[in-house]
């Protein structure tokens, strides 16, 4: 199978932190039972081999392509490629929402979330997406609550 | 007689046409978006099946199974963007046809060759599965063993742009699967003392944060891309014509069907397969392949929904899935309460007729569903992003919490969805992962027993190996098929996409 070598800022420090992981999963199922080949550990530290090896060899295949990379260059174009504001600010969001959610309730939460969600994202303009925010959130109740049977929160 | 009982049990109720067909629409308009998969479809809408009798649950999946595999032909021949992978091919000659101003044609052939390549694929699955349901009891561990490393090979063709990739996500995806209590010790495993995880990750919270919120996160980078607008006439394509083809509609059906069985590939190498074979044998298209030939459009469609009896023949009688798709159904089908194996067609043989019933169903509804509603599908495709994306994440937390009511499940959702869209970036497949997350723990079980069955002496553990015949079969089956990955799949998609690029050049 042909290998990528497209150029994506900072692939190396992922290809890298999974590296890492591997390890962990290693050393975690290392310190597993492992005595026969049947014990608890034997299967995950295999499979955490599996992953150092695939891990190591994009890092082989990859190696000119990662040294072309200039660090200053690199860390200018992470942001942009990785997460532009309008991914992490909806990241941000979503984390708020969920968090909130314990709090106001789904329904509250909810409505906030789509509205502010359809103005971050320009989806609708303001009025529109305090309609639609209301709109969805009636079909969403309609729908779970007569069709799917889900109690929300 | 009791069999056709339970085939036509979901042709009775008026509640159960209505989710097949419900269902049916649901998939065909989800698969129909770019960007919006048929495995996201099935993941989400699936998750708020779980409290539902198991007959209702049944009718609503397979009608988005079969919708979601015909609807990502749609925006492939509107938009030259496939709503799935198997709707690739169908791009090829699709899009063309619709540059031609024969959108209508391309679309009214890729639903008849679909639901003609269903209705085989069905056929199929209906005569084979009970055969293969009674040799598969004697199948020992190691060949369960050997039949999920199969499926895991799965990951060659569905690694994208690097295999080693590839093989990374399916085994992150079967670590996710060893998180929790181990079946045979009781022992917590990478638990790291949480009581929480003992009962490890949700399944469909890694689904649902894999292919729902990741797919999401993507599609914010493609919010300024205008949508684009298609105008489409005679969407019914006349009898003269599908007859011309049908002798190519029986043979891309049989293309479908075989690559489907095999555990391990699915519709996207099955349409490939029956694009390239069409290519070499039809001497005189309609039009050049790649410029708008008809035939270009008849032959991946009927594979690729073919391919849905063929997939579902390994799925329910050896629990070992055919691609992402019917690895996400599997899972819904264990949370339901079913085990698809050998002993489904044994313990719940209503089941599989009921299933297969409800899969016929769906596939009568793709013909109307199919060849209607193209206006309302120019309104789909033009909803902005910005609005259709919170609505998917609303319905992606709704789903995941409805699994356990639980808001852990969301937190898990949402840290899976994060990671999945950081490596997604980076040109990894959730594909694999979601194989890993579903055949880790098969693979795992069977490799164990077949382990102790020999009091973990490696010597007589690989005799025992060489020693059956069927496990031999299998295991030369095995090295046929890594031995392939490189070869013939990597030809076909060089062919392919050179035509492809070429075409696309021309243009």
């Amino acid at each position: 199978m042909e290998e990528n070598t497209e150029r994506r800022p900072a692939e190396r420090i992922l290809i890298w932190f999974l590296l890492a992981l591997s390890l962990f999963v290693f050393v975690v199922a290392w310190l597993m039972p492992h005595q026969t080949l049947s014990s608890s550990g034997a299967f995950p530290l295999f499979i955490g081999s599996v992953m150092i090896l695939s891990v190591l060899r994009i890092l082989w295949k990859e190696r000119k392509v990662f040294a072309s990379w200039k660090w200053h260059e690199e860390l200018s174009l992470i942001q942009p490629f990785v997460l532009p504001w309008e991914v992490a600010s909806y990241i941000g969001v979503l984390v708020v929402y969920i968090v909130v959610t314990s709090s106001l309730g789904f329904w509250v939460s909810s409505y906030l979330f789509l509205v502010g969600s359809f103005l971050l994202l320009k989806g609708a303009r303001p009025i529109k997406a305090l309609i639609i925010g209301i709109g969805m959130l009636v079909v969403i109740w309609l729908l779970f609550q007569y069709i799917f049977r889900i109690i929300l929160w | 007689m009791e069999q056709l009982g339970y085939f036509l049990m979901s042709f009775t109720s008026i509640k159960m046409i209505f989710l097949v067909c419900a269902g049916t629409f649901a998939g065909i308009y989800i698969g129909a978006i770019p960007g919006l998969s048929v495995t996201m479809a099935v993941s989400v809408l699936i998750s708020f099946t779980f409290s539902w009798d198991v007959n209702e649950a049944l009718c609503l999946m397979s009608g988005i199974y079969c919708g979601g595999v015909y609807g990502g032909s749609r925006s492939a021949i509107l938009l030259n963007i496939p709503g799935a992978p198997a709707a690739v091919a169908t791009g090829f000659d699709g899009y063309p046809l619709a540059k031609l101003g024969e959108a209508g044609i391309a679309i009214g052939l890729s639903t008849t060759a679909s639901v003609i390549g269903g209705f085989i694929g069905i056929i199929a699955l209906a005569t084979a599965a009970p055969i293969i349901s009674e040799y598969s009891l004697m199948f020992s561990s190691r060949d369960y063993f050997m039949l999920a490393i199969m499926g895991l090979l799965l990951v060659g063709s569905l690694s994208g742009e690097s295999l080693a990739k590839g093989i990374f996500a399916g085994a992150l995806g079967v670590f996710f699967s060893m998180i929790g209590m181990d079946n045979f010790t009781g022992m917590g495993r990478f638990t790291f003392g949480s009581v929480g995880l003992m009962s490890g990750v949700h399944f469909v919270a890694i689904m649902i944060g894999l292919f729902g919120v990741s797919e999401a996160l993507v599609q914010i980078h493609a919010l300024h891309i205008a949508p684009i607008k298609q105008n489409v006439k005679n969407i019914i394509p006349s009898w003269r014509l599908l007859f011309k083809h049908f002798p190519l509609i029986i043979k891309s059906s049989l293309i479908g069907i075989g690559i489907g069985a095999l555990p391990g590939a699915g519709g996207d190498i099955a349409a490939l397969m029956a694009y390239g074979s069409a290519r070499r044998s039809i001497k005189n298209p309609t039009r050049p392949f790649g410029k708008g030939a008809y035939e270009g459009v008849i032959a991946p469609e009927t594979a690729n929904n073919a391919c849905i009896g063929g997939d579902n023949i390994p799925m329910l009688t050896l629990g070992i899935p055919g691609d992402a798709v019917t690895a996400v159904i599997i899972g819904a089908l264990y949370i339901h309460g079913l085990k698809p194996g050998p002993m489904l067609m044994i313990d719940t043989p209503h089941l599989f007729w009921f299933w297969v019933g409800a899969l016929t169903l769906a596939n009568i509804f793709l013909l109307p569903l199919g060849l209607s509603g193209i206006r309302i599908f120019a309104k789909l495709v033009e909803i902005r992003k910005g609005l259709l994306l919170p609505i998917i994440i609303l319905i992606s937390v709704v789903g995941t919490y409805g699994i356990n009511n639980s808001i852990t499940d969301v937190y898990w959702m949402l840290g899976f969805g994060t990671f999945g869209y950081i490596l997604k970036m980076y040109g990894f497949q959730m594909g694999p992962v979601i194989l890993g997350v579903i055949l880790g723990p098969i693979m795992e079980d069977n490799y164990r027993r077949a382990m102790q069955d020999v009091q973990h002496s490696i010597p007589l553990f690989f005799w025992k190996f060489v020693s059956s015949p069927l496990t031999l079969a299998l295991i030369i089956l095995t090295i046929t098929m890594i031995g392939s990955q490189g070869g013939w799949w990597d030809k076909i998609k060089k062919s392919l996409f050179k035509t492809k690029s070429g075409q696309s050049e021309k243009s």
